[in-house]
């Protein structure tokens, strides 16, 4: 090996030393704020509406119309629910706030679905 | 000359190459959602060509429907549904005579006769009578009284369904009995459906009938699917995550069809041998390659107490199980421990139950 | 220098022979560009190559110059992604990039004569690789996320590109040459 080898391996180190320094440094620093979300709306198979999800926004209220009557979602702060629906079980209004990409909301007896669009951190889940 | 023939085999070069980007024409997503078997299902498929992807996700979901009238068990008698269903037909005709079946129907009670000797009855496709006094699909459920729960339970035994393969017939031995295919069809109709998938070319994609997957392939990312297991008690938390490969996740659950009395709360998973909720497990899930097989065997596993159905799981071939136990804590087979990427803690012991 | 003082010196059409010499190498880094992609599955790491495909951009820097070299380098790729199938894939770019990148760092190094043996113009070609792929990736992917890279991707260059550069000396010291 040359001077200038060494000299090479020694500015490369150091180069790996500092980019690492810096990283670590700026990991810190608080990561942007989470894109925004958009949440579909299907009845029967059917894309009814598309709603917006960006954190910071007051609540909504929208109505949807199923085929024994109507549902009511609302959206606040990034989140979207089934506030009330004409269906018995009301299992899709207990299943409460959804807020992540590839989550959804699903009244069988309304054939109401309520997805948020995106990739989730898994491809389906079991249930 | 030389040079000429370096520039020769530059052109065929960048002739090939434009062909080759023009082959590699980019993998498109098709899905498609229809409400089938009471629940949503849903197909999701990959491929290059979408007119080829949607004819072929059609063609499945018109398999599901076929299967799914087979099974139907509440259509009015009379009605054309009752007539298209080989299950209304056959409790029709229990203790009178056999009755001539699709082969589908066939197919899938000789599984569910399989299983329910290998499980000893811990599945049994004879419950319907049960189920039909607890009626968790009416609107007014209730508890049974016990007298009645002894009666129905009487008519309950896999051992007096009689299969014809050769004559193609099922024929109920007692009065009364009924068959009830809630825990075979959908998982068999996701199977049958996956394989025309997979018969039409498809090479990656995913079926979802109402939580009962089943994966064709790898993903699109050229990894193996990763598939949560719901949290049977937080709504929106996965208790785990899997990866799984061309092969299915079926899960039984206390959360579904259920309701409270006294304090108490009561689902369809009903164990056959003495009537009631099973109560020692909130969830299992059973990862296998055949959906039809994870369907009964998931129902299965729910039934028998934990440590029993871990053994029988470990024993099977190909078979892997994840139960979450009335105390909350997970268990599953030894082969599972390489693919649990995830494991969540989950929640409290019910203070409800017994 | 022997060897290529030999393979130059045979005789013949000076332009034949370059032609013929550049075509040997670029087969050669293509079969070493394949090879490499064998052994990625072993460094758990994406993106992370050993850089075999350098020792014969190196030669070409040597032989010819940067023109011939950036030419061995871009044909060992395409040609490379065509046996591997990932024609214009993102893989492609990654290593297009990569090596095109890694040429010129070592010709610049090359350059300053005397100064840097094989060993430290292979780091240094390792390191350009490693620097062009991120770049491209940051690009592909429309995300600094790569950057978390840099400091492993540099250190890794290290042991990479000494392997490199040992080859090299071995192959530029050669003394006989089977005839």
């Amino acid at each position: 090996m040359t001077r200038g080898d060494k000299l090479l391996l020694i500015l490369v180190v150091l180069a790996a030393i500092c980019s690492g320094i810096a990283i670590l440094a700026h990991r810190h620093t608080p990561a942007p704020a989470a894109s925004v979300c958009h949440a579909v709306v299907s009845v029967n198979s059917q894309p009814v509406a598309r709603f917006v999800l960006s954190s910071g926004r007051a609540l909504e209220e929208h109505t949807i119309r199923g085929p024994n009557g109507n549902a009511v979602l609302q959206t606040e702060n990034g989140r979207i629910r089934m506030a009330s629906s004409p269906c018995r079980d009301k299992l899709c209004v207990k299943h409460g706030w959804i807020s992540k990409p590839g989550e959804s909301i699903i009244c069988l007896p309304e054939r109401i679905v309520v997805r948020i669009e995106g990739q989730g951190e898994v491809d389906a889940v079991t249930r | 000359m030389i040079q000429k023939a370096g520039i020769l085999i530059t052109v065929l070069l960048l002739i090939g190459a434009g062909l080759f980007a023009m082959n590699g024409k980019r993998v498109v997503e098709y899905s498609s959602q229809q409400f089938l078997m009471d629940t949503l299902v849903t197909i999701k498929v990959y491929g290059k060509d979408r007119e080829q992807l949607r004819s072929a996700v059609n063609e499945a979901f018109a398999e599901m429907r076929h299967i799914a009238e087979l099974s139907d068990r509440f259509p009015k008698p009379g009605s054309p549904a009752f007539l298209a269903s080989d299950v209304c037909k056959i409790n029709q005709m229990a203790g009178k005579q056999p009755v001539h079946v699709q082969p589908d129907t066939l197919a899938m009670l000789a599984m569910a006769q399989h299983y329910a000797e290998l499980t000893g009855g811990a599945f049994d496709s004879t419950i319907g009578p049960v189920m039909d006094l607890w009626s968790f699909g009416s609107d007014t459920p209730s508890v049974p009284n016990p007298s009645s729960v002894q009666k129905a339970l009487a008519l309950v035994d896999w051992r007096a369904v009689v299969l014809d393969q050769v004559a193609g017939t099922v024929y109920l031995k007692k009065p009364g009995m009924k068959l009830d295919l809630g825990a075979v069809a959908k998982g068999y109709a996701t199977e049958k459906a996956s394989r025309l998938l997979q018969q039409r070319g498809i090479v990656s994609g995913l079926l979802d009938a109402g939580g009962n997957i089943r994966t064709i392939g790898i993903n699109t990312a050229h990894k193996p699917w990763k598939i949560g297991i719901k949290d049977p008690r937080m709504a929106g938390k996965l208790a785990a995550v899997v990866t799984v490969q061309d092969a299915s996740a079926v899960t039984s659950g206390d959360y579904y069809r259920s309701f409270e009395q006294d304090g108490l709360r009561y689902h369809h998973l009903i164990n056959p041998h003495t009537g009631y909720p099973a109560r020692h497990t909130r969830s299992s899930t059973v990862l296998t390659k055949d959906a039809g097989v994870a369907d009964i065997l998931s129902t299965a596993f729910f039934i028998l107490p934990p440590d029993q159905a871990l053994q029988l799981a470990e024993k099977l071939d190909g078979v892997d199980l994840v139960l979450i136990t009335a105390d909350g804590a997970l268990r599953y087979t030894r082969p599972l421990q390489n693919r649990i990427i995830q494991e969540n803690a989950t929640g409290q012991p019910d203070d409800q139950r017994r | 220098m022997r060897l290529l003082d030999k393979l130059l010196s045979e005789g013949g059409d000076a332009g034949q022979h370059r032609l013929a010499f550049l075509a040997l190498l670029v087969a050669l880094g293509t079969v070493l560009y394949l090879m490499e992609s064998f052994f990625v599955a072993v460094i758990p790491l994406p993106g992370a190559k050993l850089g075999l495909a350098n020792i014969v951009t190196v030669l070409a820097l040597l032989t010819f110059g940067v023109r011939d070299g950036l030419i061995v380098a871009f044909l060992r790729v395409l040609i490379g992604s065509f046996f591997s199938g990932l024609f214009l894939s993102p893989g492609f770019f990654l290593g297009l990039a990569g090596a095109l990148v890694s040429t010129i760092t070592m010709a610049l190094l090359l350059r300053c004569k005397g100064v840097f043996s094989m060993t430290g113009v292979s780091v240094g070609g390792a390191v350009g690789h490693n620097i062009g792929q991120l770049l491209m990736a940051s690009l592909l992917l429309q995300s600094s996320a790569v950057i978390y890279y840099v400091p492993v991707l540099l250190l890794l260059a290290i042991p990479t590109g000494m392997l490199t550069g040992y080859i090299l000396n071995g192959i530029l010291s050669t003394r006989e040459v089977p005839p």
